[in-house]
């Protein structure tokens, strides 16, 4: 339902670890995962300067320094600045993968100081009707101050925040950049942990993940209704 | 050709991507025609300059499936017996006590105290490594640091003060 999901986390990290080699050797990912990140050449362009050429890397497979880390695995990634960690798939296979992958991580390194906790689930949609429709429905009954703006052509987009004790949801609704007509849907669901404990972490993941998920599904379809197309799904496409 | 044995255009070529992980095509092939690099699919540039990113080492050649994964905390070790309790915690939270022989963490016959202390850390995982051959399922304990002194570190650590201290008195003297 979603081509974008990634569990992000808030704290202090050292990047410099996270080689494929440390995920290999606590079997945190299967071998192939390892040889994937190892062996796969990235994309690389040339420029002619003078005699010689200078290569530039984009879309580094991996790329491990003491400030950030890029691990680019078949299907989902891994980043992680000093102070924060994101692993993130676009296709549906690799959510429990990237549940999984984040609880080990952080059971090894059980003394990781965690601020908060969040989950993303994006997608792009098409609905019956077009987005202007559909926009301006839901966030209606705009002041007259709009039209004599605007006119009448124009779209509205909005993004509701609400807080439930220790959880604060965010949803981010506008039109689409990638598809015409389409909207762009974002949950962000965010727990801010108060022992800043690994194990508080790891036992929202598992009980929370899934749950923010599906939460996050009824309240697109509660909201437009059941997609007519599911844009950029399973299409590997990571913004 | 210059003092590794390549022309001057091919040594000026691995200069210039001046990487230990770009390898020039031309530098590996006179050596060893059967190492499996990953095939270039850029057609554009010449053979002379083609990438090879970077060589796979065979013996990583291999899938597997993680069956089970714990994380595990060493309670208590039972010098006499050479064997260790510890918690093992699953992805779910699940916990479980197991005992341990020694021989899952060393071949070393010595006491197992000398190896592991209570509160060390480790991931205990089972994988099925798929081989050409039939599957073989494995498991394994990793321990996170500090790391378990083996008899084969004993002879490290001689060699590196033979080279850094020579001459030094010793330290049990």
């Amino acid at each position: 339902m979603f081509f974008y999901t990634s569990i992000a986390i808030v704290g202090n990290f050292n990047p410099a670890i996270f080689q494929p080699q440390w995920f290999d050797r606590f079997k945190i990912l299967p071998a192939q995962d390892i040889q994937y990140v190892e062996s796969r050449k990235p994309e690389t362009h040339e420029f002619k300067l003078g005699g010689g050429s200078v290569f530039f890397t984009k879309n580094p497979i991996l790329s491990v320094s003491p400030s950030n880390a890029i691990l680019n695995f078949e299907g989902f990634k891994i980043e992680s600045s000093r102070d924060r960690f994101i692993c993130s798939t676009t296709t549906s296979d690799n959510i429990s993968k990237i549940e999984d992958v984040i609880c080990k991580t952080f059971m090894m390194l059980s003394h990781t100081p965690i601020i908060s906790v969040g989950f993303n689930f994006e997608g792009h949609y098409l609905f019956d009707k077009k987005s202007e429709i559909l926009l301006n429905d839901l966030f209606g009954n705009q002041p007259k101050k709009f039209d004599s703006c605007f006119g009448s052509d124009y779209l509205v987009s909005g993004t509701i925040i609400y807080r439930d004790g220790e959880t604060v949801t965010t949803v981010e609704i506008k039109p689409s950049n990638h598809t015409e007509g389409g909207i762009f849907f974002h949950t962000n669901i965010n727990f801010n942990l108060s022992d800043k404990s690994t194990d508080s972490c790891c036992s929202i993941i598992k009980d929370k993940f899934r749950g923010s998920r599906e939460m996050s599904i009824k309240y697109l379809l509660d909201l437009f209704g059941k997609p007519a197309k599911i844009s950029y799904e399973n299409e590997g496409i990571n913004e | 050709m210059n003092s590794t044995g390549h022309s001057k255009d091919e040594a000026r070529t691995f200069d210039m991507l001046d990487s230990s992980n770009v390898i020039d095509h031309a530098f590996f092939s006179d050596e060893n025609t059967n190492t499996p690099f990953v095939k270039s699919t850029y057609s554009s540039i010449s053979q002379k300059e083609q990438i090879k990113w970077p060589f796979m080492n065979p013996a990583l050649n291999l899938r597997e499936t993680i069956r089970e994964w714990w994380k595990g905390i060493v309670l208590s070790i039972n010098a006499q017996e050479n064997s260790f309790v510890s918690e093992l915690i699953d992805l779910r939270g699940n916990r479980s006590i197991v005992e341990f022989d020694s021989a899952f963490i060393t071949e070393d016959k010595g006491p197992i105290d000398n190896f592991i202390d209570i509160g060390d850390e480790f991931a205990y995982y089972v994988v099925t490594r798929h081989t050409k051959m039939a599957p073989e399922t494995v498991s394994k304990i990793e321990f996170s640091s500090p790391h378990i002194w083996q008899a084969s570190d004993d002879k490290k650590a001689e060699k590196f003060i033979d080279t850094y201290f020579k001459g030094d008195p010793d330290f049990n003297d």
